[in-house]
């Protein structure tokens, strides 16, 4: 669809010339527009500081008629990313049923960096850390530091 | 001539300002302008019905300024905001003399004439008024600002105020707002929120809800492309939030109902979008409606399926979608009992009446029929029932309502539809002569009036109490008996009549020990094991015999358990007894043919025990 190459160009512009700080967009392959590589600090104040995600932000062909995907390309320990190679990760407006075309692809990046700020235990994809996150606070901070060591960097 | 420069000049100055000022060809000192009325904030305007009472509709009445308390209280009044109104004309002469001398002369007017004669008269004295305050100078600019000021506060309707309009003016009125509206939407340019590109008004569409603006191509590609997909829950605003925040606003508001996000297939339409694809969204959204309903009930046609119509979902014609009413769906009846034609269903698709209980083509409302179950089956429960059913009642032969008798002779009268058939054979009975059946040889039914007299099946009968108070030289044999009455809290189907008489028999100390013994095994069940003695000397005479009291006293029970259905069962004759019987039935019979047996003296008791006879209705 030339409109979704038109729409999806114009944000790329928007993204690059003025991110959501602590985070950089480039494209995966500069012949193709619907794959992003996105470059995410860790939040500072959360478990994750001074580590760097990167995170694949996939647009559908009928992108904005249907949502795009956003996972985790580096592993990260958080109630509502899955800890595998996968990344998987659970964002409201990406819901199929929730998803508005004229949703854009800032307020995702957005959205996504608060989940590292807030985790949503109740609607975890990991509930062993979400029950870490919800139990033992201090616990949870540490073993999040951890693993942002060991693979976030 | 300086006066002619004076007018000249000012004239030329005007047309500079105002380019869409008209002069006239003919007279270089008059112009015509139009100011258009476009209020900074909406004016409030009612179209009262009967302005002025009933007027000619050659000369309208004149419409006028009211203060909104000062309103007579007329009915149906409408008001509506408009936010543009038709322009208000201006001619103007300047005539010699002016300015020095003589002052500007003005004309005002609307089309259609919206604003009274008071205000345009207030106005056009405004005029000079202006003329005299500046000294007798060039006085039309200063007027016209005046003008367009008034307009912009709506001529001094601003606030608590309503514009009064006459009826006839309404629907040009709102016309000409739409159109403006619509034309300062066009000049416009917006950014669709999906192609983010900035689109003329012209080529966007408006939300009718909400507001928001997307361009039709935007507009176009989503909703066609989710209607071929089916994603019916798309068909809303594409502004995120935009529902939710609405639903908020309402549930904030305490209008409880569900938001409606969902867009109307005329909006669909006014995008536009194509007429065809458009029918696709309703038809989806009929049957998702549907098929969300748990009561929705399906064709029982095989090849049709179609489902029932329904008040709650109306199948669509044409394209409008019917809002559903959820609130006038209450049930009609505690005990579940649906009347007649609450069961009566037609398929919305091929139009085929049926039953919605039994699933079997319509009826009639006075069948009694056997619900089944999904796949046509009875449930143990209802079978027994039918077999019950089958045993113990008699389908009327006309209307086929089930009656089964608790006492009496066999000339039934539908409690429906007031046939009179036999209990024996459903046979329809002549109702100027009912017993005729009973007295001809060759009905089957010959001399069987009274079998069944103490009523059909195990549980029916007159009350325990006082039917089977004594063994009396009157009780007569009786063909068949059953227990003794209960509550009948268990009707199979609830649809059969059954008549529940009250008699009351005060005890009779002497006939105590004639008593039979009885056998209690339940709450209200008895069985008497003994035959019944032999009668006391001297019976009672059989005309002063109340049938029904034969039939309650007929309470005695032969081998206690009766096979069910077993009707016709005949009891061992006791001559004396048969004689007594035979002589009553006959003499029954007798003043039945003479339509006199009402005249046959009942117990005392009896009187008040009429309403008993009721046959109740349900």
């Amino acid at each position: 669809m030339a409109n979704s190459q038109r729409r999806i160009t114009k944000e790329l512009a928007e993204v690059t010339s003025d991110p959501p700080a602590g985070v950089t967009v480039s494209l995966a392959n500069e012949s193709n527009v619907h794959e992003w590589n996105i470059m995410m600090d860790g939040p500072p104040g959360t478990p994750y500081a001074g580590g760097k995600f990167k995170l694949l932000l996939v647009l559908p062909t009928d992108y904005p008629f249907k949502a795009p995907t956003l996972n985790f390309k580096t592993k990260i320990w958080h109630p509502n990313v899955t800890f595998d190679e996968k990344g998987s990760m659970c964002l409201g407006m990406l819901k199929g049923d929730v998803w508005k075309p004229s949703s854009k692809i800032m307020s995702i990046l957005t959205a996504a960096q608060q989940l590292l700020v807030e985790p949503n235990p109740d609607d975890a994809v990991e509930a062993s850390i979400a029950q870490k996150f919800k139990e033992d606070k201090a616990g949870f901070i540490k073993e999040a530091q951890e693993y942002t060591k060991k693979y976030a960097n | 001539m300086d006066d002619d420069d004076e007018r000249e000049i000012e004239l030329s100055s005007i047309t500079a300002i105002y380019p869409e000022i008209i002069l006239n060809p003919e007279d270089p000192f008059s112009a015509y302008i139009e100011l258009p009325v476009h209020p900074t904030n909406p004016v409030t305007v009612s179209f009262p019905t009967s302005y002025e009472g009933p007027g000619d509709i050659n000369t309208p009445p004149h419409p006028t300024i009211l203060q909104e308390s000062g309103l007579e209280p007329s009915n149906n009044i409408e008001s509506h905001n408009l936010e543009y109104l038709p322009a208000l004309q201006l001619r103007i002469r300047l005539p010699n003399g002016y300015p020095a001398d003589k002052p500007p002369h003005f004309e005002l007017s609307t089309s259609p004439a919206w604003l009274s004669e008071e205000t345009l008269k207030q106005l056009v004295a405004d005029g000079e008024r202006l003329w005299e305050e500046l000294g007798h100078d060039q006085v039309v600019f200063t007027y016209i600002d005046h003008l367009q000021q008034a307009a912009e506060t709506g001529f001094g309707t601003i606030e608590g105020e309503v514009l009064q309009v006459p009826q006839e003016h309404k629907i040009s009125l709102l016309d000409y707002d739409l159109k403006e509206a619509q034309a300062a939407f066009e000049r416009g340019t917006f950014e669709c929120g999906v192609c983010l590109d900035p689109r003329k008004g012209s080529v966007c569409h408006k939300m009718m809800d909400c507001g928001h603006v997307f361009c039709v191509q935007c507009l176009q590609d989503f909703y066609n492309n989710a209607i071929i997909e089916g994603d019916l829950i798309s068909i809303r605003c594409l502004a995120p939030d935009c529902a939710k925040k609405r639903g908020e606003a309402q549930v904030a508001s305490k209008k409880y109902r569900k938001p409606k996000t969902q867009l109307n297939p005329s909006e669909l339409l006014q995008i536009p979008l194509d007429h065809e694809i458009v029918t696709r969204y309703v038809h989806l959204k009929h049957k998702a409606d549907l098929e969300s309903d748990k009561n929705t009930i399906y064709c029982p046609r095989t090849w049709c399926q179609g489902a029932a119509k329904s008040k709650k979902h109306r199948k669509p014609e044409g394209l409008e979608i019917v809002e559903s009413d959820d609130e006038s769906e209450t049930e009609t009846d505690g005990k579940g009992y649906n009347a007649g034609r609450d069961l009566l269903s037609i398929c919305e698709d091929c139009s085929f009446a049926f039953c919605s209980r039994c699933f079997q083509g319509w009826h009639g409302e006075f069948k009694s029929c056997i619900p089944r179950n999904k796949n046509g089956e009875l449930s143990e429960e209802d079978k027994a029932s039918l077999e019950y059913l089958n045993l113990h009642t008699t389908p009327c032969p006309t209307c086929a309502a089930r009656a089964q008798k608790t006492h009496g002779c066999n000339h039934m009268i539908c409690f429906k539809c007031n046939t009179h058939f036999c209990y024996l054979c459903s046979a329809w009975l002549e109702p100027t002569n009912p017993y005729k059946h009973y007295n001809v040889d060759t009905t089957g039914c010959y001399q069987r009036l009274w079998e069944l007299i103490g009523g059909d099946g195990d549980d029916v009968g007159i009350e325990y109490g006082g039917g089977v108070g004594g063994l009396r030289p009157e009780d007569l044999p009786v063909e068949e008996v059953g227990d003794e009455d209960e509550p009948r809290d268990h009707d199979p189907v609830g649809d059969f009549a059954e008549v529940i008489p009250d008699i009351e028999e005060p005890d009779d100390e002497d006939q105590e020990v004639d008593r039979a013994p009885v056998q209690r095994e339940g709450p209200l069940v008895f069985r008497l094991n003994v035959p019944p003695p032999p009668p006391p000397a001297a019976p009672m005479a059989p005309e002063l015999v109340n049938p029904r009291q034969i039939r309650g006293r007929g309470g005695r029970r032969r081998g206690g358990r009766q096979a069910v259905g077993g009707r016709n069962v005949a009891a061992p004759p006791n001559d004396d007894q048969e004689a007594i019987h035979r002589a009553w039935v006959q003499r029954f019979v007798q003043m039945a043919l003479n339509d006199e047996e009402d005249q046959l003296e009942w117990d005392s008791d009896d009187e008040e025990d009429r309403g008993a006879w009721e046959i109740p209705v349900r």
